[in-house]
């Protein structure tokens, strides 16, 4: 017998026969005592009634009379009253001698019932003794069962139950403890064994994933090599040609150079991005988090950005209520986000316009970097569409970069990777404004989920 | 300068070469591979390695090591290469001197070299 369940019904019936047997057998012996007791009182109240006999009580005149009269009737012709007296006399006699035997009689019954009594008071006492006893049993056998089968089944479902639990917390947090256990042959022992199994396959399934992971970083690293090794011989014969390192060149050639150039420093980046997703979506992506002030970043994203901003005849400022305020990010992450933000800004602004970079803690106590333009806006169908990859709602007419259309898919899958949202409001012809809340500006390290290694 | 350029693929050691002799004025060897750049390394006292992440036979890093391990006196050491991870930048930097982006600017490589010398220094 193996199961659990099959041993559980087999002592939950063992108990419960055991306790049925010594409940009937203490009905048996109530039933008993009951007859014993009934007899005794019968036996009290027939000595009573007989004792009570009285001799007066039967009619011994009647019974004379009818007696004379048979007597007269049958010996009409020697009827005479000396005889008639004798019999009576006889009678009488024979009255008293009734009398005397039916004393007798009496006593003797009497003293039979009274041994009787003796006997049934001892066959009392007996089933007294015999119905406590089986009293005592069919009260005890229930109650020892279920003591015993408590035991049973803390011993064999709740501890093993309690064990496969530990086991299980164990896994979660990466100790592999179920590897150790040798499943008991039942259902908790088959529970453990599916439970080994699942572990098993998580933990293959991790492997795999890991494997997967590590082929793609692979990948991520030999593509950026390959792409970048034939680029930078493009890019540094173009740059020989154009810094007429190599010599002068027809003004013609010059152009078209310049050309080749610009459409390298594009491909360039347009590599470097997707390495960026690549990378951020491969989740051997970490951030490197530290306390720096925000002022001073945006005051480093400007500044990296001012010969942009020169060049098209663009302002910057910087608006906030709490210029010491001091946040904890991944502070060249998040240049990159607002670099590319104040870039996008500064394509997009009319000449002589302005882009104004806010931070502030709004009123969900999240630090929230705004970067406001006042260019033409966006159409609100378009307001989503920007933030995918290889998207971009409008060319912008300055024209001194051209996008790789990953800009805003970066800067998206960054502020997310750092708990955050980023978002626009925009209206044509009314200016956009890019936001990013950071929710986790203030945590500590050990509160900033990391995983992975660095790719 | 007297400068060591480590590097496999031949355009772009060409490249460089005619960039820091052009631009720098500097005295500049080529070695194609990792064990090649070793030995110049060691033999030759040069102002300034310059050297190729991945390369055959040894990698960049691992002349660097040698290198630095081997050598009395070692001179500076800049990785040149086209891996762009966290990872690989923060091993550049614990061994080497600096480290320059793959593609790089031709017109502004002897200005970039001159900023992490100084910063070295």
């Amino acid at each position: 017998m193996k199961s659990l369940r099959s041993k559980i019904t087999l002592s939950g019936t063992v108990i419960f026969i055991v306790s049925a047997f010594f409940a009937s057998k203490t009905y048996e012996a109530y039933q008993d005592l009951q007859q014993t007791q009934e007899s005794l009182s019968h036996n009290l109240l027939f000595r009573d009634f007989v004792q009570n006999i009285k001799y007066h009580d039967l009619d011994f005149k009647k019974n004379q009379k009818e007696l004379m009269e048979k007597l007269r009737a049958f010996r009409r012709p020697i009827v005479e009253k000396e005889r008639v007296e004798a019999v009576s006399n006889l009678i009488q006699a024979l009255n008293s001698f009734s009398k005397e035997l039916r004393q007798r009689r009496i006593v003797e019954l009497l003293e039979r019932e009274k041994a009787f009594y003796g006997l049934l008071s001892v066959r009392q006492d007996y089933h007294k003794k015999y119905l406590t006893y089986y009293m005592f049993l069919a009260l005890a056998s229930p109650l020892v069962g279920l003591f015993l089968f408590t035991i049973y089944l803390l011993n064999s479902v709740v501890m093993p139950l309690q064990k496969l639990s530990q086991r299980m917390m164990d896994f979660l947090i990466d100790r592999y403890t179920f590897k150790l256990a040798t499943p008991a042959n039942n259902e908790i022992g088959d529970l453990q064994r599916t439970f080994n199994s699942l572990a098993q396959r998580a933990i293959n399934n991790v492997e795999e994933l890991k494997a997967l992971d590590r082929a793609k970083s692979e990948f991520v690293s030999i593509a950026s090599h390959e792409l970048r090794t034939p680029l930078t011989s493009i890019k540094g014969s173009l740059g020989l040609l154009s810094g007429g390192i190599v010599g002068d060149l027809p003004a013609d050639a010059v152009g078209f150079i310049r050309i080749a150039e610009q459409e390298t420093d594009r491909l360039v980046r347009l590599i470097n991005n997707l390495l960026d997703l690549a990378k951020m979506e491969s989740r051997t992506f970490k951030l490197n988090s530290e306390w720096i002030s925000v002022q001073k970043l945006a005051e480093s994203c400007l500044g990296s950005l001012q010969g942009l901003a020169q060049t098209a005849d663009v302002y910057f400022a910087i608006q906030s209520d709490n210029p010491t305020l001091e946040a904890r990010l991944d502070q060249d992450r998040i240049q990159q986000v607002v670099t590319n933000l104040i870039s996008n800004a500064v394509k997009y602004s009319p000449k002589k316009g302005t882009v104004t970079l806010r931070y502030s803690i709004d009123l969900q106590n999240n630090l929230e970097i705004a970067i406001i333009d006042q260019g033409p806006g966006i159409a609100e169908h378009d307001q989503q569409l920007i933030f995918e990859k290889f998207r971009q709602a409008t060319q912008p007419e300055s024209k001194l970069v051209k996008g790789t259309g990953l800009g805003l898919a970066i800067s998206k899958a960054l502020v997310e990777e750092h708990g955050g949202h980023i978002f626009v409001n925009s209206k044509l012809g009314h200016g956009s404004t890019f936001s990013f809340t950071l929710p986790e500006w203030r945590q500590s390290e050990a509160l900033i989920p990391q995983q992975g290694e660095a790719a | 300068m007297k400068i060591l350029i480590a590097e496999d693929d031949a355009n772009i050691s060409t490249i460089a070469k005619v960039v820091l002799e052009r631009v720098g004025h500097h005295q500049v060897d080529v070695a194609t591979n990792g064990r090649e750049a070793l030995d110049k390394a060691l033999a030759t006292n040069y102002d300034l390695l310059l050297l190729d992440g991945m390369m055959p036979e040894l990698s960049g890093t691992e002349v660097c090591r040698q290198y630095k391990d081997q050598c009395p006196t070692p001179t500076p050491v800049i990785f040149l290469s086209a891996k762009s991870t966290q990872q690989d930048i923060q091993e550049f930097l614990q061994l080497g001197e600096g480290y320059i982006q793959k593609p790089f600017n031709p017109q502004t490589l002897c200005e970039q070299i001159e900023m992490i010398l100084k910063v070295a220094s």
